[in-house]
């Protein structure tokens, strides 16, 4: 074909405007974040609280927990927990160069202010206001909601700021984006106050008040008239020309279905109604009754939801149907983690380090107690091993990208094109994935699960031994066999390869150049397909 | 699950394998696919109308009332039942079931409905019950079946579970069964598997050190044998549909529930213990009853063809059909010209295997003003009633990991729909 040479100058300037912009995509992000150095700032008192309660349930139980993890182990674990994947090869390496007493804390505050940590921890945080499935939901708005939520957090914005958002804020989402919960529920149609009270006292307070929409509560004593009382704290609010607003105060009718009656209800919290102040609006009178620091379950909550994040099982399962707060004269683990975090303005990164900090994130997920069923289902409903769980889909997909790459990868050291393709993988893995995820308990490691591992493309992509690849590269550049081996272990599973797993593997990796590359090819398919892969640990 | 590099299935495999003889595995469990009438091993068919079918639309229509909306009803051939006129098809076979027109139960959210309407139980935090498919797989195991005994066909948001069971009995979901692209024909097997699947047995063996107990209950490794048994079997046939005629899969319908309906039939024919097909898009809140007409040309002739080929092929003494959804819609249509959720009086369809058909349970208000139907079935004394009628017994107790014995069912059987 013979190229017109009136086009020529269009598309030179095109391939100049893509470049540019290709170019200004992979600058790194300008960080203009407070930092939050550990060591001087963090007080970690609240840890040894939670060291020394469960210590006593241990010791009543006579239990002996679990020896200390290795520190590997546990940067894994923060890695997983805080930027949703396991670390790279390159980080692996400076964190065993870094000599410093407490480097885990170091890793902790570094992890928070990664990029990553939006997309992940923010990002799964996010995902208990507004159902990410929700139809309403677009990409974008998710996005911009998740964004927020996570560079909030990462600038020490008071928790208790950002749920007032998430209940009361108005206008449009891209300017306000703590209204996209209100703003989806709305455009969802019939019902909206009805979810919005049911998502605020799931998310906000820990408790499964909407059991009450039908009828009362099975187990605990809410009554549906509480639910309706709670529901019509939403009869305002509206959702026109794109902005969440409210309307001047009007009557909140209920429909019942079952009487096929319609009543009228007033707002009503469902406890302690005295901390209701007058505020203009009665959202932004749910949102401070909410928030107060009097009321217990708002922090246990979130406590027990970041807890959850970080083990990968929360303090108290199911995350959203909490029992009654205990006596405030004998505070259980969640009340040591409420009130340190109102004696640090709701930051919810010292949450993140006074749970990493403890005894119990720190502990081995191996027990001799584990050979027993009996004695395995003690061990972890007193927290004496760390447990395994299950890697969601994006942690998985994300830990197979990384481990095929040497440099940790983050979406601003990327040029564009790159860092898009990375994404669409994701989002096709995840989606292929299937639903996982979606409820606390649900099992990803189903059959067609694991044959999308054994023969899938992903597998044979990320464990493809290409020039530029991290399999390529260790099997072209590792000195001896022995250090490819360990760098293959160290990528993908973060350790060193055992004495029985170095007799199985040293034989195959002795070969010249050529043979070597297929055996790491070998080798990553293995460690992809392993348990210790594929779960957290 | 045995996580023993000798493992006697994967050894078999290796060997196949390597030699390109896949075909002398196992292939088909021949007593199950060949054994007819009441003799067959049993299994049960849910065809799952997701989001809550309205009663008023499908079996049990109220024409010419206030409640009725334009719906008008179809004489059947069971005397004096009529359905829905969007059911020709559907009609002619009505014999061969029978009708539930009194279902209450107590939950009208999505979620926790379908938990009660899947396993027969309403949620509980300290227990995830089984969905009735794995009860039913659980109760009736069969060796020589190399696919899982629970198969979920279509798109669910709310898959089946085995629950206390165990991931095990958990649903295969298969999206788009029937299509030939499907997953199902690519997965291929790798030239270096052998020495593939010989390292995962060190790796696995290391991971397993020190915490047996946890690492048995990811089955991983169980997952792993199976889906490798599954990858080589020449039971994967079953969801293909290329040696049906172009006759029969037009008339389950160009659908993927129709597809889904005709693999649920040789899934079925294989032993298959558990197979559900999902048909979505019922929460009907506005438009309801466009809706439902689109669902209805959907759903009538797969359904038909179901159990007009399951008669034909004297599979249906042994194989009971069910079909329902988590609740029904309210009688009173809401101003979007819909329904909305209503768990106190909705329908279902369910016959086969041991059950009576031709039988009609319960009736609504045709005025849609009384709280509660006539003759209610709460939905555990359907499941009961299907395990019956499966040859189970649903008091049979299982001892649950929290020590706490359970049995398959609470529920009261319905002897008018034993036989």
């Amino acid at each position: 074909m013979k190229l017109r040479t009136d086009l020529l100058l269009p598309m030179t300037a095109a391939l100049a405007v893509i470049a540019l912009v290709a170019w200004v995509a992979a600058r790194p992000a300008v960080q203009s974040l407070r930092a939050f150095s550990v060591s001087s700032e963090v007080d970690l008192v609240a840890s040894d609280r939670v060291d020394a309660w469960l210590q006593a349930s241990w010791d009543e139980a006579l239990v002996e927990p679990a020896s200390a993890a290795d520190e590997l182990q546990v940067l894994r674990r923060l890695s997983l927990a805080l930027v949703g994947v396991a670390p790279s090869l390159e980080e692996i390496r400076e964190f065993e160069q870094d000599l410093s007493e407490e480097r885990l804390q170091g890793w902790v505050a570094r992890y928070i202010s990664d990029s990553r940590f939006v997309e992940s921890f923010a990002a799964r945080l996010g995902d208990a206001f507004v159902d990410p499935a929700a139809d309403e939901l677009k990409p974008h708005q998710r996005e911009r909601f998740t964004r927020w939520i996570g560079e909030s957090l990462q600038r020490g914005i008071s928790y208790s700021h950002i749920a007032r958002e998430v209940i009361s804020s108005r206008g449009v989402y891209a300017d306000h984006p703590g209204s996209t919960l209100v703003a989806v529920e709305l455009a969802l149609g019939d019902q909206a106050a009805e979810r919005l009270a049911a998502r605020t006292s799931r998310v906000f307070l820990g408790q499964r008040i909407d059991c009450a929409q039908c009828h009362d509560h099975p187990f605990a004593h809410w009554k549906q008239s509480q639910f309706e009382g709670l529901a019509a704290y939403f009869g305002q609010v509206q959702f026109r020309a794109g902005r969440v607003q409210d309307t001047q105060p009007r009557e909140f009718v209920i429909e019942d279905d079952r009487l096929q009656e319609q009543r009228t209800v007033q707002p009503a919290v469902p406890f302690d109604s005295q901390w209701v102040p007058n505020a203009k609006h009665l959202r932004e009178e749910l949102a401070v009754w909410v928030t107060r620091p009097e009321n217990r379950r708002f922090r246990r909550a979130i406590a027990n939801r970041v807890w959850g994040l970080m083990f990968g099982r929360p303090f108290i399962s199911p995350v959203d149907d909490l029992p009654d707060p205990g006596s405030p004269d004998t505070p259980d683990v969640l009340d040591v983690l409420a009130e340190d975090l109102i004696a640090n303005g709701d930051d919810l990164r010292q949450l993140v380090h006074v749970i990493a900090n403890t005894r119990a994130f720190r502990l081995a997920s191996v027990h001799e107690g584990l050979d027993d069923e009996a004695t395995a289902a003690r061990l972890a409903d007193l927290w004496a091993v760390f447990p395994v769980t299950e890697l969601g889909p994006q942690q998985m997909i994300r830990s197979m990208q990384q481990a095929a790459a040497v440099r940790t990868l983050r979406g601003e050291s990327s040029n564009a094109v790159v860092a898009i393709r990375r994404h669409e993988q994701q989002r096709r893995f995840v989606e292929d994935y299937g639903i996982s995820g979606a409820d606390d308990d649900a099992q990803a490691s189903t059959i067609p699960h694991t044959v999308q591992r054994l023969s899938g493309d992903y597998t044979r992509r990320f464990s493809g031994a290409a020039l530029l690849t991290a399999p390529g590269r260790i099997a072209a550049l590792s000195s001896d066999a022995e250090s490819c081996l360990e760098n293959c272990y160290l990528a993908c599973l973060t350790r060193r390869p055992t004495v029985g797993e170095k007799t199985h593997f040293l034989p195959q990796l002795d070969s010249p150049p050529r043979r070597r590359s297929i055996a790491v090819e070998d080798i990553y398919w293995t460690l992809f397909n392993s348990a210790e892969f594929c779960w957290n640990h | 699950m045995s996580m023993l590099p000798g493992s006697n299935r994967r050894e078999m495999l290796r060997w196949a394998t390597g030699l390109g003889l896949s075909f002398v595995l196992p292939g088909l469990d021949l007593r199950a696919a060949e054994q007819r009438g009441a003799a067959r091993p049993r299994s049960l068919i849910t065809l799952w109308l997701s989001g809550g079918p309205s009663q008023l639309e499908t079996w049990d229509p109220h024409p010419t009332t206030i409640i009725g909306g334009p719906t008008r009803a179809l004489s059947t051939t069971i005397p004096g039942v009529e359905i829905a006129s969007g059911f020709p098809l559907l009609a002619e076979q009505l014999h061969h079931l029978s009708v539930i027109r009194s279902m209450v139960s107590k939950e009208g959210d999505h979620d926790r409905a379908t938990y009660l309407v899947k396993t027969g139980f309403r949620p509980d935090p300290t227990l995830r019950h089984p969905s009735v498919g794995a009860i039913v797989a659980h109760a009736l195991p069969l060796d020589h079946l190399d696919i899982p005994p629970v198969i979920s066909l279509g798109y669910d948001n709310r898959p089946s579970r085995g629950g206390y069971l165990g991931g095990k009995f958990d649903a295969l979901l298969v999206r788009e069964p029937g299509l030939s692209n499907h997953d199902m024909n690519n997965w291929l097997i790798h030239p270096r598997l052998q020495r593939r699947l010989s390292n995962l047995d060190v790796v696995a063996e290391a991971f397993s050190r020190g915490r047996k107990v946890v690492v048995d209950r990811t089955i991983h490794s169980a997952n792993i044998d199976a889906a490798l048994t599954m990858m080589s079997s020449e039971q994967l046939k079953a969801f293909q549909l290329d040696d049906e005629t172009d006759a029969r899969k037009a008339a389950y319908g160009d659908s993927n529930f129709g597809r889904g309906c005709l693999v649920a039939r040789r899934l079925v024919e294989q032993g298959v213990r558990a197979v559900e097909v999902i048909l979505q898009n019922f929460d009907t809140h506005d438009r309801n009853f466009e809706g439902h007409e689109k669902l209805a040309a959907t759903l009538d002739p797969a359904f038909a063809s179901l159990m007009q080929d399951l008669h034909e092929r004297d599979l249906l003494k042994s194989t009971v059909v069910l079909c329902l959804g988590e609740f029904g819609r309210t009688p009173k249509i809401n101003g979007a010209d819909g329904r909305d959720h209503w768990p106190h009086g909705f329908s279902c369809l369910v016959g086969g295997g041991g059950l009576r058909s031709g039988v009609r349970i319960g009736a609504t208000d045709p005025a849609g003003e009384k709280e509660s139907p006539e003759d209610p079935v709460p939905v555990p004394d359907l499941y009961a009633t299907v395990l019956k009628g499966l040859g189970i017994d649903p008091t049979r107790e299982v001892n649950t990991s929290i020590g706490r014995p359970i049995r398959y069912s609470d529920g009261t059987p319905l002897d008018r729909l034993l036989l």
